[in-house]
């Protein structure tokens, strides 16, 4: 694994000891006549391409591994620059904010653009919006000190709702058309959104007293002790908080640039899909949905560099450790949160302050990737719109 | 009979019309969320006497906890950084867009060159806030801020002056951090003003600096203020950048003096999300903190709430204004 660093014939021959000074900036060498003193100027001798990206074999490690550790107690200590598990954490929980985000957002934008007359499109898509006026401090703090422990204590309730509520509405939709006419003409043009809420709570409301039931007759006394049984190790800020903040606080950037694709879909293809018999939802399936592909992987493509950059939620609701694995039931620490935690006391000029500002340079090229990819895509695409 | 429904569409549009509700739903709980968990915080609930007293004691608890310092639990200290830091951003950031968006919308001619401009100003909106913070810390505070120190206050060196986290750094850095902002907003102000105003204009003999300066920015104001408060909306939440330029969670001294530079640009301030942040997390006494937090945290969100309304209001007006307007495209 080793690759030197530099190489040189130094004309000495017969030599017998050779020693680095204990700061690595002195070499001398001995032979049996006379000892050689070589300066050397390597000012950050623990950090290289390998190091940051390769799997390092430490001292008083059992195998190579990725390891962040920039400080202790000890003094001889040598610091642990991988910046793998950071990396790996911050797509971790991008993942599964994008898992959460990205399919609410585009179904949500498909309604609205495909669906919804102006006025109440206007209307909804600036609530939507305003999803992302929260600052993240707030949901950060939400997420940690009321979501985590509401979760961990009502597991199942979770992912009995993650199942039942699509059911739901699709129960809703059953009994829509057996509705009264006289309530379906007054709900209509965007109130049934209204109707749908309601009964959305409802359901919610129904799955949690439920979910509460079943905890303790099939797993008794919850979940979360039946995990811990099976050996599932559960931290409670794990990457599915993160997944749940994070994922609201990236959704109105996904619905954003999806609705606006879908409603920029040339009318005359849609009008004359449904002329030529289509159903409503043929036409968005054929017509506006394969045309603005491109631009829902725009979309995407802003909402995860949206997800990349989030510094206070990841920072506030996971335990920060440095790991490097997908588990959703654990915590995660991310490039954004360490630069908060560890910049402002690193000190400045050594290896480990210019490691974070790789670091940083590491955020940006992803982020600078992904938007540069959506700008461009959507550049082509609004060309492709004047074309038709 | 159920494939055959399916195939219709019907339960596929009812499903995108959940997804909707769900998202309104999760917005509406999360702001009554909010507002329940700290509307009640101050309320004397202990005290005697009827409700009138209790209202007139809850009020002035709220006042107290606006403006108290944050030793007697207030967090005037921190509302004061926040608008502070929001409004020396202000000064910095509206020349700059403004510039940047006219010379993008009227001067630039179509081409390779404007359109790798406008990816850039897309990207810097695409850059992960905390990036600008490292740059910020880099650049400007050891860069600029070191230099300062050594052309103007070398006799207090080693001491810093400039060269370390301050006020000053703060706002440039949210002034970088929210100028994509400002010039897309104030673009689409300009894009908005009718052509033929223009023409008149050349048609009556004015020059295109002057038909530019006096009558399209004029026109085009309502706009830059919508583009300033969206910019001030997203400047106040942001708490991860600022933590390197100059923002801490409790400062010794206020920014503001009575003596002649009246400002210290050079000092630490504190602020609302820092606030948040820190007391939210990392005090010593959770239980008792969490109300608290809570309660600034409703503040934080009735600020940044009311600048977005009146940006929406006011970019709907000028919308209609436009609209109405007898004269024909």
């Amino acid at each position: 694994m080793a690759k030197p660093l530099w190489q040189q014939a130094s004309g000495i021959t017969g030599a017998t000891a050779l020693t680095f000074a204990k700061d690595n900036q002195q070499l001398s060498v001995d032979t049996n006549t006379s000892r050689y003193h070589f300066v050397l100027h390597n000012p950050h001798p623990e950090v290289n391409w390998q190091t940051l990206w390769h799997s390092v074999w430490y001292e008083g490690f059992a195998r190579p591994d990725f390891v962040w550790q920039t400080s202790s107690a000890a003094d001889d200590y040598q610091p642990k620059f991988s910046l793998v598990p950071l990396t790996i954490g911050t797509l971790k929980a991008a993942l599964y904010a994008m898992l959460f985000a990205a399919p609410l957002a585009i179904m949500a934008a498909i309604y609205t653009a495909c669906f919804l007359p102006a006025g109440p499109r206007r209307r909804i898509k600036g609530l939507i919006e305003l999803m992302a006026a929260f600052p993240t401090v707030i949901l950060g703090f939400i997420a940690a000190v009321w979501l985590a422990p509401v979760i961990e204590g009502h597991l199942l309730a979770l992912l009995l709702w993650v199942v039942m509520l699509p059911l739901s509405i699709l129960i809703f939709a059953a009994l829509w058309p057996r509705l009264p006419a006289s309530v379906r003409q007054h709900c209509s043009g965007g109130r049934e959104i209204l109707l749908l809420m309601g009964w959305l709570a409802l359901i919610s409301g129904l799955v949690f007293l439920m979910a509460n039931r079943l905890d303790g007759t099939l797993f008794n006394g919850g979940l979360r002790l039946y995990l811990d049984q099976l050996g599932i190790y559960y931290e409670q800020r794990n990457a599915l908080i993160i997944g749940i903040a994070m994922g609201f606080a990236v959704v109105p950037g996904i619905f954003t640039i999806a609705d606006d694709v879908l409603h920029q879909v040339p009318p005359q293809l849609t009008r004359g899909a449904l002329a030529l018999g289509a159903t409503p939802w043929q036409t968005v399936l054929r017509i506006s949905l394969p045309l603005a592909a491109p631009g829902l992987i725009a979309a995407v493509l802003v909402g995860f560099g949206r997800a990349i950059g989030e510094t206070m939620i990841i920072l506030m609701a996971t335990g920060n450790s440095p790991i490097t694995n997908f588990n959703i039931f654990e915590g995660l620490r991310s490039l954004t949160a360490t630069l908060v935690i560890e910049l402002p006391e690193a000190t400045v000029g050594s290896s480990h302050f210019r490691v974070l500002f790789v670091a940083a340079l590491v955020l940006l090229l992803f982020t600078f990737a992904a938007n540069t990819a959506a700008e461009v895509i959507r550049q082509r695409l609004r060309k492709k719109y004047q074309r038709l | 009979m159920l494939r055959n429904w399916f195939r219709h569409g019907n339960p596929w549009i009812w499903l995108n019309a959940g997804a909707v509700a769900l998202s309104l739903l999760l917005v509406g709980s999360l702001l009554v969320f909010m507002v329940v968990q700290s509307i009640g915080v101050f309320w004397p609930a202990e005290m005697p006497g009827h409700v009138g007293a209790k209202l007139v004691q809850y009020l002035s608890n709220w006042w107290h906890f606006l403006t108290g310092s944050s030793s007697h639990g207030g967090i005037f200290p921190a509302i004061l950084g926040t608008v502070l830091m929001v409004l020396l951003m202000s000064v910095l950031v509206t020349p700059l867009g403004v510039l940047a968006a006219v010379y993008l919308h009227e001067y630039a001619k179509e081409g390779p060159l404007l359109r790798v401009i406008r990816v850039a100003v897309h990207n810097l909106a695409g850059v992960p806030s905390i990036v600008f913070g490292v740059f910020g810390l880099g650049f400007f505070v050891y860069f600029l801020g070191g230099s300062i120190d050594n052309l103007f206050y070398r006799d207090s060196l080693p001491t810093p002056t400039f060269g370390t986290p301050g006020l000053l750094w703060v706002s440039l850095t949210l002034a970088l951090l929210t100028l994509p902002v400002v010039i897309v907003a104030t673009e689409q102000g300009l894009a908005g003003i009718p052509k033929n105003l223009r023409l008149g204009c050349f048609a009556l003999g004015a020059t295109k600096a002057e038909v530019i300066w006096k009558i399209v920015l004029p026109q085009a104001s309502p706009a830059m203020v919508t583009a300033l408060m969206l910019a001030i909306a997203r400047a106040a939440g942001e708490v991860a950048p600022l933590l390197f330029v100059g923002v801490v969670k409790s400062v010794p001294a206020l920014p503001l003096s009575s003596e002649f530079p009246y400002l210290q640009l050079q000092q630490k301030i504190t602020s609302l999300g820092m606030h948040i942040y820190d007391a939210g997390l990392q005090s010593q006494d959770a239980q008792r903190a969490e109300p608290l937090v809570f309660a600034s945290a409703l503040v934080l969100i009735t600020l940044i709430f009311i600048l977005n309304l009146t940006a929406y209001r006011l970019r709907k007006r000028l919308n209609l204004r436009y609209r109405n307007r007898p004269v024909s495209e």
